[in-house]
């Protein structure tokens, strides 16, 4: 059920109206089926990863913190975890209606799918197994049952991530040795989709069990609570990448649903859907024509479809982070910023901290840090931003594209560090022009990372490189033209970016007067009228 | 101001705004009352997209041709009616070659006459002619001319739309009130369903008769798949420029999820659905008619821009089982680069040319029946 839909906007009307009428208990047990019902819509046998990865961390986050579960809560889970995988992927519930047979085969047409039963197998298994050995893992000293825990949270995740989004990418570059082997690579290949929104909430997951351990997190004891804080629907396909450390006490605590709140959350849901309908979808079809080119490209196409996909990309997920924020604050919810005008950064690592800081903060926190983080020596320091970088490019796909993406925002990065130990102590404040062109200079650069991020293979990013620098002037547009309605749009963009920049953390509505801002919301409304008629297309970051 | 009060005032504003914009796009951008101004501002134009089919056949349709918008003669059926959309004539002693089609298939013809002097080249076509408009047109024309040589233009565009029966509900933004058949599968066997009026005369008649109109609508309700009455009646709605905006997405909307029942950009036809039974049935239909009628058949297939080939794809087994001639436009102008098109879809000239000179090269390696030699200008 993606955000630019009927069905959503008619989904969160209802939901609304009723999470209105409900006491705090309600609102949770209420948002939790909401988030349930939403992640089926696009597919049941995928919630049960979900419930899954839920319920393993919320039993590794309290054999880490508590060291024991009482019985009647395991067998909760248990029993849970049991169902689920019952109702969600044993039973093929789309073949009730198959063909002619006699109520007699109605079990056997139920229960037809092989690899979904050996997925109840093993889930009854892997109970059978916790619930037999748990004495055992009560009884082990803290320190050692700490550490299983937090292997076994870690491990299972990354296996789960690593079976759906990487399986593959290894399997295709490992053939020749496979091969050696004498395994058939085709056959190992899993012919699955990659589940919407696994890298994200495989990721809160890890870093709720991950800071129970570090001791600056206590566990939840309310399994709700915690299978709430996983699915949360505003963020549950895209992020941001909420911690629980902040999430959770707002799922615990009554949550205050003021005017203010309500204003705000629409101004926010407004903006994110003008972003996304207005400017990226507006956009996309001239992106996608560059992109998939079957022809020479001029220096015109090249640099207009690399510019062009700098602002796709930023309004089509940062539209999606404002949808999520401004809805989940509707309901009384503060999620993290994701996006802080990142294009008026003028280094690399202000970027860093603007751009998609959920997954920055995390790869900070979880894999920056403990490698020994900007400490040590330069070599040192080099090869933990090179690796970490490494990983957010490889976070965002199992291509060798998105490796190189990262790579090349971790050499900016110590070229930047570097060229900052260089420069003397003593620093003239810079001036606006002179801090306008470096911004200026570094959006080239941030262009230019966007080339490796959208094509598919080196022989693309060469064919649109190649004419940026072999054929300078060539003015020549063998394209479309983005949409009316972006072309329209895209000057009020641009001066909610530059008012949003220079607000500073302050809302629209705080800085320019009522008759003003109510304006521009006017405006907005009136262009995603327009906009409307466009063909939609999906969020980008739900392919990661 | 009273935080409490803020919400309320903002979206008083908000409303304000609104409506001052509907008012000023209705003031700044008319659409032109006379019919005959067919080219007003692109901005006037595109504000009036959504107004409602009856809306627009209203705005277009007088009581004669003079108070009338000359779209609306066009791509009319009737015998009557039926005369080449060019001013060429059959010459004596030369191959007789007819083009049915849509505005694609229609420029293929006119270079063709050109460029071969041998032929006498006739056209018939619609603006966005359906695959069964074209063959319709067949059937009318072949009780009045024999050809030696009938060509059947059909578009990738044009197949989602076989279970359509007018120019009014096929092209929700630029509606033509032309008609045809509803051509149907029963007991294994194409059927047709004629609409009430084929003519332009008679669609006055209907369209001023509210009886009659009445009648029109509930035919189109039973057998076109695109009718949708929030399309096609006339309401207050109209009157608004922002309604108009929203009816338009949801037209948009609509009709892309019939279209993606038929067609998806990745996966190419929907080799189940029943417009593309109809369209191998009717290009089946069409070659053996042709050729019971001693007529050499070819079907032109226009593989719209950015589609690809699929059209050629889902026609290729049926074109090789029944051994029917055919060039298909993926060769020479291959759809997934844009410089072989105009920003209208059109193919641009030189390229038309290059696909006229291979269908004239069709027709002279294949017409056996031809009395007088090729006389290609090269």
């Amino acid at each position: 059920m993606p955000f630019n839909s009927v069905t959503f906007i008619t989904f969160f009307i209802l939901v609304y109206a009723l999470y209105r009428q409900l006491p705090h208990k309600g609102q949770n047990i209420l948002l939790l089926i909401a988030s349930y019902l939403f992640y089926a819509w696009w597919s049941l046998r995928f919630l049960f990863l979900i419930i899954l990865s839920t319920t393993l961390d919320y039993v590794c986050g309290l054999m880490i913190g508590e060291g024991f579960i009482p019985k009647a809560k395991r067998h909760l889970i248990s029993s849970w975890l049991v169902l689920s995988a019952l109702f969600l992927v044993a039973i093929q519930w789309n073949r009730i209606n198959d063909g002619q047979l006699s109520q007699k085969h109605l079990f056997s047409r139920l229960f037809s799918d092989k690899t979904a039963l050996y997925i109840l197998l093993a889930t009854v298994l892997i109970i059978v197994a916790f619930n037999l050995l748990n004495d055992i893992f009560v009884r082990l000293t803290i320190p050692n049952r700490q550490q299983l825990f937090l292997i076994l949270s870690i491990v299972g995740n990354l296996s789960i991530l690593c079976a759906f989004k990487y399986l593959n990418f290894f399997i295709d570059n490992l053939q020749p040795i496979l091969h050696a082997l004498g395994f058939d690579s085709n056959r190992l290949h899993l012919q699955i989709v990659l589940p919407v929104g696994l890298s994200f909430y495989i990721f809160m997951t890890m870093s709720y069990t991950i800071d129970i351990y570090r001791r600056r997190l206590i566990p939840t004891k309310h399994v709700h609570e915690y299978a709430l804080f996983v699915a949360f629907f505003p963020k549950l396909l895209a992020g941001p990448i909420e911690r629980a450390a902040a999430f959770l006490p707002q799922i615990a605590n009554k949550r205050d649903l003021t005017t203010d709140k309500l204003m705000s959350g629409l101004q926010q849901t407004l903006s994110g859907f003008f972003k996304k309908l207005v400017i990226a979808d507006g956009v996309a079809g001239t992106v996608s024509g560059i992109f998939g080119h079957t022809y020479q490209l001029s220096w015109a196409d090249a640099t207009l479809g690399t510019f062009l996909f700098t602002i796709q990309i930023y309004c089509d997920f940062s539209g999606y982070s404002d949808i999520a924020i401004g809805t989940a604050r509707l309901l009384g919810f503060e999620l993290m910023t994701n996006f802080n005008f990142p294009y008026f950064s003028r280094n690399p690592s202000e970027f860093w901290g603007r751009w998609h800081i959920s997954l920055s903060s995390w790869f900070r926190d979880y894999v920056f840090f403990p490698l020994g983080g900007p400490y040590g020596s330069p070599s040192r320091w080099m090869r933990n931003v090179l690796v970490t970088f490494l990983l957010v490019g490889f976070w965002h796909g199992a291509a060798w594209n998105y490796i190189l993406w990262g790579l090349y925002h971790g050499i900016l990065l110590c070229l930047h560090r570097i060229k900052e130990s260089l420069r003397s102590s003593k620093r003239r404040p810079q001036h606006l022009l002179s801090k306008s062109l470096t911004t200026l200079a570094f959006f080239v650069l941030i262009n230019f990372s966007w080339i490796l991020f959208r094509s598919s293979s080196p022989s693309q990013i060469a064919d649109i490189v190649r004419p940026l620098f072999h054929d300078i002037g060539n003015l020549k547009l063998n394209v479309d033209l983005p949409t009316k309605a972006a072309l329209l749009g895209f000057p009020i963009f641009l001066f909610m970016e530059f008012l949003g920049n220079f607000a500073r953390g302050r809302r629209i509505d705080q800085i320019i007067p009522l008759p003003l801002w109510t304006a521009l919301d006017a405006a907005m409304i009136f262009i995603i009228l327009l906009a409307l008629a466009n063909v939609p297309s999906g969020f980008i970051y739900f392919q990661f | 101001m009273n935080t409490s009060n803020k919400p309320v005032c903002a979206l008083l504003w908000i409303a304000a705004y609104m409506i001052l914009i509907d008012i000023a796009i209705n003031v700044a951008f008319p659409y032109p009352k006379d019919p005959h101004n067919i080219s007003p501002s692109a901005i006037a134009q595109f504000f009036e997209y959504g107004r409602s089919v009856e809306g627009k056949l209203t705005r277009m349709t007088g009581k004669t041709d003079a108070s009338s918008a000359p779209i609306i003669s066009a791509g009319w059926l009737q015998d009557a009616q039926i005369k080449p959309t060019s001013n060429l004539q059959v010459r004596p002693n030369t191959t007789v070659v007819t083009v049915y089609g849509m505005s694609h298939a229609v420029l293929l013809a006119q270079d063709l006459a050109t460029i071969d002097k041998s032929l006498s080249v006739r056209i018939f076509g619609a603006p966005g002619a359906v695959p069964t408009w074209s063959y319709a047109s067949y059937l009318f024309d072949r009780k009045q001319q024999h050809s030696d040589v009938v060509v059947l233009g059909i578009m990738t565009l044009g197949v989602p739309l076989i279970c359509t029966t007018s120019g009014a509900t096929n092209h929700f933004e630029s509606v033509e009130p032309y008609t045809y058949p509803r051509f149907f599968f029963s007991n294994g066997m194409l059927r047709s369903a004629l609409p009430p009026f084929i003519s332009i005369d008679q669609y006055r008649d209907t369209f001023y008769n509210p009886d009659k109109w009445n009648s029109y609508v509930k035919w189109l309700k039973q057998y076109d798949k695109y009718y949708d009455p929030l399309l096609f009646h006339k309401t207050f709605l109209d009157s608004s420029s922002l309604l108009r905006m929203l009816r338009r997405a949801y037209a948009h909307t609509s009709q892309r999820s019939k279209m993606a029942e038929v067609y998806e950009d990745r996966n190419g036809f929907n080799g189940n659905s029943e417009e593309v039974q109809i369209l191998l049935t009717v290009i089946r239909k069409f070659s053996e008619d042709a050729r019971q009628n001693n007529s050499l058949p070819i079907i032109y297939i226009v593989n719209n821009v950015f589609l690809s080939d699929h059209l050629f794809t889902i026609l290729r087994p049926t074109l090789f089982a029944d051994k029917i001639l055919f060039l298909s436009t993926h060769d020479i102008c291959p759809p997934n680069d844009p410089r072989n098109y105009l920003p209208d879809s059109h193919f641009i000239p030189s390229k038309n040319m290059e696909l006229a000179r291979a269908m004239a090269k069709i027709i002279m390696e294949n017409n056996h029946n031809r009395s007088v030699r090729s006389q290609l200008v090269r």
